[in-house]
Parts: structure tokens; C-alpha cells; sequence
């Protein structure tokens, strides 16, 4: 069954003018750089060069005061918004959650796209996967609701550090970085943060995870599987393990959004029986991940 | 121990998928989890594991192949040795005495016996057989040898107590006559007490008496009978028997009835075990039936209530045929329900047509006429008898005591100053004799019937004495038809008789059910009756009302330790069923085999671990 279904679009572009709507005035493409371009908005003079385009100089200044200056202009830059995003097995251990991220990370692009910024999807597991480029334009959004679709989770464990580091340095400038994920890193998804916040960038943190997962019902003999690394424990549950777990548990969920606030990072956690579309809004404009 | 069914034995065979299942499961479920990081938090402090957890697995399938081990040696119907050896013959005897309607048994003693016999049927193997009595007042076969148990169950449903005791030597010694040679008879008495004592000597070991009830306090009426006076049969003497068979002492209301309608209230303080006889009188009006009536609500109802036929007043024409005796004139004249008449023997003829008794005073008519009648001293023969010389003196050597005609008077060794030597030409009791020579004769076969008294009352002091009037009002009440020997009221369970003018009767017992009635010589015999009330006999167009009542200490006392007493026989069990178990052995192995299985899916999902 194929992921994006057409109620999908619909609900994009539903979300996409809910969002213009929502967040008028702030999130608009055309966002000021420090870099001088070709605008309509004058920003300084300097002396001609050989080699200048004629175009920009400043006849009326000549005539007047037989100087070669060149006008230049502020340059008009669009926002790069990265997504990261988790395929690792962990988000295929519990139905719903891996299909929950695609539609976050699609929802995230074409409300990106929309607005004129530009999208790259880079999916990793415990390597980087391979990448949908940077891509701007709404008519591009086929082809990423294409990738994404064939877009297969990787086996190995999760390592959100290593993934930073290979995006930290194929990215062309910074941007806003948006990492959606279950955060069951074995090697901690701290320090993929830290990796990602010491150059700058903007990094928003959705954390998806599945009820059963703090809740988890077996009981007896049992043989627990590590989804990622196929590791096993042999093991007998009871209902005194359980308790333990739920504790663990919400240690974790309470860990995780008290290492994101502390490196400034945005964070939201939700299940996956939260629609995509509730989430994409509600919880994310709550959350601050779209500015 | 044996097996009924070895065959069974075969599916010891499900051991074999037992076992491969369970090697099938000892590999644990697989459960897949998105990471391991909390399990390994939770898991790492827990690593040694106890010896118990190790053994468990193994536990679990020793619980399994028990488990199964149970259900096939179940179905292999095993029974013990000594079971085995023969069938059993078990013959059920239930007491249906009064006591067992006792109210403190499940509901009743009687119900606690049924089910007590029940549930000896329902543990009955395939081969054993059970016959099931009613102990009445007479033993009854409910049902005859069998291993049905549905008609065995049938026929205890059918029987119930009974308003009178019951006989539980006569249904021994019926159950001892069933002839039992290729099995091994037990014979179980199912009673309240059974009358332990006189059981004590005729039970063996064969035989268990199970007891049924429990000591319960009751207040009862253990006697009731009412009576004319003899001097006066206008006034009734009444007689009740209040026993307390509680631990303390125990005000009994009585409240009697005449017909229904509220006469009297009797209240007696009894001590704790006291019998206590009340006697009391009243006037009879006519009425029938008097019933006395217990007020308060005890264990045992039937014993609270009794009832007692009043005499009958029948109003009789005499005819007294002779020239003057104001001593026999005064002595007819007393009897409250007589009207007398008296004439000469020159006109006697129109009177005596209409009278209903004729009584002659030294004169013989030379027809006896067709009316009951009386002759003293008779001064001629007749067709019933002879005269002879005069007797001097005579003296009263025979008399017959229990005749009706000398009740309340004695004339042994009195001798009289004259009287008539008479010869009987039919035969008649010589009530009254002088040797050879009959004083008092009667003709009860006669019909009408006579009564001659050969002693001349003019030349005599007989009128003076007091046996005189009671002899007079005797005779008319034997002329009369009123039975006067007839009790007011009986125990139930015995035999009633009474008088009637009916070659054939009908008795119907207060549940309107018929009851045995035979007549000779116009004495209607009736029952044995077993239900308590009135018994109403039927003869021709007469309706006799007959009371029956319960009336039996022994029933009435409803203390088991009582009653047992210290003859409690060895072998009297209270509680157990026939055999070593109450159910049969494939049903206990059953229950082992679920108790097993609980256990044992309780190891399995670990619902029970550390």
C-alpha cells in the first residue's frame, strides 16, 4: 500500500495554505542574507573594477562627479531546510511509526517548498543513505513523495552523530535542521545534536515514537529481539520488569527534551496515533519548528 | 486396586504430543523490540538466576504429564481392592417417622436422609446394585434390587415421613431377608435416631445407622383423649399430655377448639424434660370434634396440634313396661339423652311401637318385640331363654371385666338376695355369673339385641348400691348404640375399631386418602392410619369421625443424643457415604488433574514467578 495516498496531496495543500495562513509575514521565502545580490533593495556603493557588469554603474554619479561607482544591491536568500530523517530498522518495529515520519518529513518539505525555500531529505540509519537534494519549487514535490516512497529503512543500529557530520559538510550553507526520529541511538543522540548546533545551524528535534513502546504487554518467557542490531536477550518478564520498563521509559522521554532544551533545540515528542496533519500544525507551530 | 476399564489405559499415549509440545514451547517466543537499551537497564542487576527458575520448565512438564497421567487412570476407572473382590449390594433403609419431619435437616431430617441416600447412589460403581425401603409403620420395598440409578433416585423421591413411628426392626429384618449371595450387602439406615436403643441390639457390621438431624428443643402435646363422666355423660373430662423437650423451662398455651371455634386456653409452665398430664372439663353441647392446638412455632409442627372425637349424644325413647319402681324409674330417668315412659303391661303394646328401647320390669311379653330391650328379672321364659327355680342367694363368681356392660362397677364375690335361674336356649355372653348359673346375660348376635339381668332388684339391695345406676345407663348405652368404649382419639399407626350398623365401610384419612377398613360382627377395623387428624369411616349413611394424633414421646423428642442414648451402636456413622470416598474415584482424579492443570498454567505464563 502505497504510503502517499491522493487524500495525502489533498492534505498537503491543505496544510500548505493553513501555513501561509498561520504563519504570514514570518516565514516567507524571500529572507535577508548578509550577501550582496541582484535585488531591488540598494545596499552601498564601491569603486568600479574592470570586469564589473556595466549595468550596475551609477551614470548620474559619473556625470556628476566623474567616479566610476557600482551600485550593489542586497541579495534575497531562500531558507535551506534539511530534513533528517530516522530510517532506521527501530522505526519499522512498530506499525505506523515509519509511515508517521515519511509523512511528517513530506508535509515539512511542501510546506517548504511552498514558500519558496529549499529542501533537502537526508535519511540515515547508522550511515547516511542516500540523499534527496536540495530542491526548490512546489512542482518538485512529486519527485520527493516519489524518493520518499522508495525510500527503504537501512538494517544496523542508529548513529545520529556520524549522519551530522557527513551533512554538516556536504551542506552548501546553513539552515534550519529538522531531525525525525525515535532517538533510540545506542550511541546517543546528544552528541549528534551538539555536532549539529556547533555550526550554527537551527536544529528542531521531532520525536516520534509508538504507544506500545512504553507499554509494552508481554509477559513470560520471552526472547527479546533488537530490531536494529538483531541482538537477543533471554529473559523472563513479569509484571515487576514492566513496571521498571515504564519507568526507564519515561526517564528517556524526559531525557530527551531536557537535552534538546539545554543545546537549544527545538523539541517535540508525539506518538503516532496523532495524525500527521495535527501534528504537522498543531504540534509543530506549538513546538516552533516552522518560524 | 484394579481397573475396571485397562483399555483406557491406551491413551497414556497423549504423553507423546505432550512431550513434543512442550519441546516446542520451551523455545521461548520471539518478540521483536525497537531497541534494547531499557530491557538491558532493567535486565542487568537480574542475570543469576535461582535453582528454581532453572527447574521450572521441567516442573511444569512433570504438572503436564501428571496432569495427563490423572485423566488416563481416570478413565481406566480404578477402584480399590477391597471394592473390587464383588458388587456391593447396598439396601437403603429411610426412616419415615414422624421425628423425621423435624425441621432442622436440609430441610427436613426425612430430606437430609434422602440426600444423604442420594449421594450413596451417585457413588455407586457400575456393578453394584442398591435397594431402597421405606421404613413406615410397616417396611415398604420403594425399589427392588438394581443398578438403575435414575430409578433408584426415582424411588426415593417418592417416599416421605409419615405421621406416625416407624417400625426399623421389621424393615431390618426385611432387608436382611433379600438374599444377596454373590454380593456383598451393606445395609445403611438413614433416621434420626431410629430408635437407636432397640436398633442396638440387631446391629452388625453390615449394617450403619447414619444419623440425620441434630439435638433440637420441641414442645409437644404427647397425649389427648376427652371422656363423659360415668356419673355424668353431660360433662366431658378432658386429659392432655404437654411434654417439654427443650433445655429450659417453657411456657405451653394451649388453645382448644370445638369445632373450629375457640373454647378454652390452657396455659402450663413446664420445666426443661418435663412430661406433665392436664386434665380439664367442659359440657357437651353436641359439638364433634375438640382440637388443642400449641401456639408457637417449634421443629417439629405435626406434634403441635392433636384432636379428639367428643361421644355421641344419641336421644333414645325408653319404654319401661311395669307396675311401678321408682328406683328403676329414677335411675332411667337420670341418663341425660333418654326420655322415659312408663307403662303397664296391659298397655305396653302402643307405646312400646314407639319407643326405641323397652325395658321390662319382671314381666315377659310373649313376643320379644323388635326394639332393643332390657329384662329384669324375667318372671317367664321366652324364645332366648328358660327359667328355673329361684336362686338363693347367689354369689358372683364370673364376671367378664372388659364388657361393656359392667364398665366403672366391679360385682365380684357380691352376693345378691334372689334371683332368677335362667337357661339361654341361643347363645349369649353371661356377662355376670353365679357358677353355672348366668346374672347378666347378653344377646349381641340377637337382632335386636337383649340384655337380661336375672337378679331381682325388689328382693335384693342392689338399687342401693351404687353400681346400680352405672349398670342401668351401661345397658341403655349398649342398647342405644353408643359405643362407650370408643377412645376419643388414637395414635397414629394403630388400628381403630369401631361400632357400626354396616356390613361394609369406607375410611378416608384427613389427606382424603383411603385407608384399610374391614367389618366383623358390626365392628369396623381401620388402618393401620399414618397421617395425623380425623379419619372419617363411611357406613351405609352414617359418617363415624375418627381422631388420630401423633401422640408418641419418643417421636416427639427430638434430641438425637436422647434418643441414641448411650446404645449408640459402634458402627453409627454421621457423616460419611458408603465406601472410603464420597465420589467416585475417576471424579476425584478429575478434579487432582484440573487442580494440577491450574498449577501447572500458572508456572507456565509465569503468572506466579519471583
Amino acid at each position: 500500500m502505497a504510503v502517499f495516498e491522493s487524500d495525502f496531496l489533498k492534505k498537503l495543500e491543505y496544510l500548505a495554505l493553513v501555513a501561509r495562513r498561520v504563519f504570514r509575514g514570518r516565514i516567507k521565502a524571500e529572507r535577508r542574507s548578509r550577501a550582496f545580490g541582484s535585488s531591488v533593495e540598494f545596499a552601498d556603493y564601491r569603486e568600479y573594477t574592470p570586469g564589473d557588469d556595466y549595468r550596475y554603474l551609477d551614470w548620474n554619479v559619473y556625470a556628476r562627479m566623474d567616479e566610476l561607482l557600482l551600485k550593489l544591491f542586497e541579495e534575497e536568500q531562500d531558507l535551506h531546510v534539511y530534513l533528517l530523517l530516522d530510517a532506521s530498522q527501530s522505526m519499522l518495529s512498530t506499525p505506523g511509526k515509519y509511515e508517521c515520519a515519511l509523512k511528517v518529513a513530506a508535509s515539512l518539505a511542501y510546506i517548504a517548498m511552498s514558500n519558496l525555500d529549499r529542501v533537502a531529505v537526508h535519511p540515515f540509519a547508522d550511515r547516511p543513505l542516500p540523499e534527496f537534494p536540495l530542491t526548490r519549487g512546489k512542482g518538485k514535490i512529486l519527485t520527493l513523495l516519489e524518493y520518499l516512497e522508495r525510500l527503504q529503512p537501512a538494517s544496523g543500529d542508529t548513529n545520529l552523530e556520524q549522519c551530522a557530520r557527513v551533512l554538516i559538510q556536504r551542506r552548501p550553507r546553513r539552515g534550519l535542521i529538522v531531525v525525525i526520529s525515535d532517538l533510540y541511538d545506542p550511541h546517543g543522540f546528544a552528541r549528534g545534536l551538539d555536532v549539529l548546533r556547533y555550526h550554527g545551524d537551527d536544529v528542531q528535534v521531532v520525536h516520534l515514537t509508538d504507544a506500545s513502546e512504553a507499554n509494552p504487554r508481554f509477559l513470560g518467557d520471552v526472547e527479546l529481539l533488537d530490531s536494529e542490531t538483531q541482538a537477543t536477550r533471554t529473559v523472563t518478564v513479569t509484571e515487576r520488569h514492566l513496571q521498571a520498563y515504564r519507568k526507564a521509559y519515561q526517564e528517556f522521554l524526559a531525557r530527551a527534551e531536557r537535552e534538546c532544551r539545554q543545546r537549544e533545540v527545538g523539541y517535540l515528542h508525539s506518538t503516532t496515533d496523532v495524525p500527521f496533519d495535527e501534528l504537522v500544525l498543531k504540534v509543530l507551530r506549538r513546538s516552533g519548528v516552522v518560524q | 486396586m484394579t481397573l475396571l476399564n485397562p483399555l483406557a489405559l491406551a491413551w497414556a499415549a497423549i504423553a507423546i504430543p505432550i512431550v513434543a509440545l512442550f519441546v516446542l514451547r520451551i523455545r521461548r517466543r520471539r518478540q521483536l523490540v525497537p531497541t534494547l537499551m531499557f530491557w538491558d537497564e532493567i535486565f542487568q542487576d537480574t542475570r543469576p538466576r535461582s535453582l528454581w527458575r532453572r527447574l521450572r520448565h521441567w516442573l511444569s512438564l512433570l504438572l503436564q504429564l501428571a496432569f495427563a497421567a490423572l485423566l488416563v487412570f481416570a478413565l481406566a476407572e480404578p477402584i480399590g481392592l477391597s471394592a473390587a473382590r464383588k458388587p456391593v449390594h447396598y439396601v437403603l433403609i429411610l426412616d419415615q417417622s414422624a421425628s423425621m419431619q423435624a425441621t432442622d435437616g436440609e430441610p427436613t431430617r426425612f430430606d437430609q436422609a434422602r440426600n444423604m441416600a442420594h449421594r450413596t447412589i451417585r457413588a455407586m460403581r457400575d456393578l453394584d446394585q442398591a435397594t431402597v425401603i421405606g421404613a413406615g409403620i410397616q417396611p415398604v420395598v420403594a425399589c427392588g434390587r438394581t443398578h438403575h440409578q435414575p430409578t433408584l433416585h426415582t424411588a426415593l423421591d417418592t417416599l416421605a415421613a409419615i405421621d406416625a413411628p416407624a417400625d426399623l426392626v421389621a424393615a431390618l429384618d426385611l432387608a436382611r431377608a433379600i438374599d444377596t449371595a454373590e454380593q456383598d450387602k451393606r445395609i445403611q439406615v438413614f433416621s434420626d435416631r431410629g430408635g437407636a436403643a432397640e436398633l442396638g441390639d440387631v446391629l452388625d457390621a453390615s449394617t450403619s445407622l447414619r444419623i440425620c438431624g441434630k439435638d433440637t428443643g420441641n414442645l409437644a402435646i404427647t397425649g389427648f383423649a376427652i371422656r363423659p363422666r360415668a356419673d355424668n355423660p353431660v360433662e366431658l373430662q378432658g386429659m392432655i399430655k404437654l411434654a417439654n423437650y427443650t433445655a429450659e423451662e417453657t411456657e405451653a398455651e394451649v388453645r382448644l377448639k370445638l369445632d373450629d371455634t375457640l373454647h378454652d386456653v390452657i396455659v402450663v409452665k413446664l420445666a426443661a424434660g418435663e412430661e406433665r398430664l392436664h386434665g380439664f372439663q367442659m359440657m357437651n353441647r353436641g359439638s364433634s370434634i375438640l382440637t388443642a392446638e400449641l401456639a408457637g412455632a417449634d421443629a417439629l409442627p405435626l406434634d403441635n396440634h392433636a384432636c379428639a372425637v367428643l361421644p355421641r349424644t344419641l336421644h333414645k325413647n325408653v319404654v319401661l313396661v311395669s307396675e311401678g319402681n321408682l328406683f328403676l324409674e329414677s335411675v332411667i330417668a337420670s341418663h341425660p339423652w333418654m326420655s322415659l315412659q312408663t307403662v303397664s303391661p296391659a298397655r305396653a303394646e302402643k307405646a312400646i311401637a314407639a319407643a326405641d328401647i323397652v325395658v321390662y320390669d319382671g314381666h315377659v311379653p310373649d313376643t320379644l318385640p323388635a326394639k332393643p330391650s332390657m329384662y329384669l328379672c324375667p318372671s317367664g321364659e321366652s324364645k332366648l331363654w328358660s327359667i328355673g327355680a329361684d336362686l338363693t342367694q347367689p354369689l358372683v363368681s364370673d364376671v367378664v371385666k372388659d364388657s361393656s356392660l359392667l364398665r366403672h362397677v366391679s360385682f365380684q364375690n357380691v352376693t345378691f338376695n334372689l334371683a332368677r335361674a335362667v337357661k339361654t336356649k341361643t347363645p349369649a355372653q353371661a356377662v355376670m355369673s353365679s357358677f353355672e348359673n348366668p346374672l347378666l346375660l347378653r344377646w349381641a348376635a340377637a337382632s335386636p339385641p337383649v340384655v337380661l339381668l336375672a337378679v331381682d332388684i325388689n328382693q335384693s339391695d342392689l338399687p342401693w348400691r351404687t353400681a346400680f345406676p352405672i349398670l342401668m345407663q351401661n345397658a341403655l348405652n349398649d342398647l342405644a348404640g353408643q359405643d362407650v368404649e370408643q377412645p376419643s382419639s388414637y395414635r397414629t399407626g394403630q388400628l381403630a375399631e369401631t361400632q357400626v350398623d354396616a356390613s361394609q365401610v369406607q375410611a378416608t384419612d384427613s389427606r382424603s386418602q383411603q385407608v384399610s377398613a374391614s367389618v366383623d360382627e358390626q365392628r369396623a377395623t381401620i388402618g393401620p392410619v399414618v397421617w395425623a387428624g380425623v379419619t372419617r369411616v363411611r357406613a351405609g349413611q352414617a359418617e363415624i369421625p375418627l381422631a388420630f394424633n401423633l401422640a408418641n414421646a419418643e417421636e416427639s423428642n427430638l434430641r438425637v443424643a436422647d434418643s441414641a442414648g448411650s446404645a449408640m451402636p459402634a458402627n453409627m456413622n454421621a457423616g460419611s457415604t458408603p465406601g472410603r470416598f464420597v465420589l467416585p474415584w475417576w471424579v476425584l482424579l478429575t478434579i487432582a488433574a484440573v487442580g494440577l492443570s491450574t498449577v501447572e498454567w500458572c508456572l507456565h505464563q509465569r503468572r506466579v514467578v519471583d
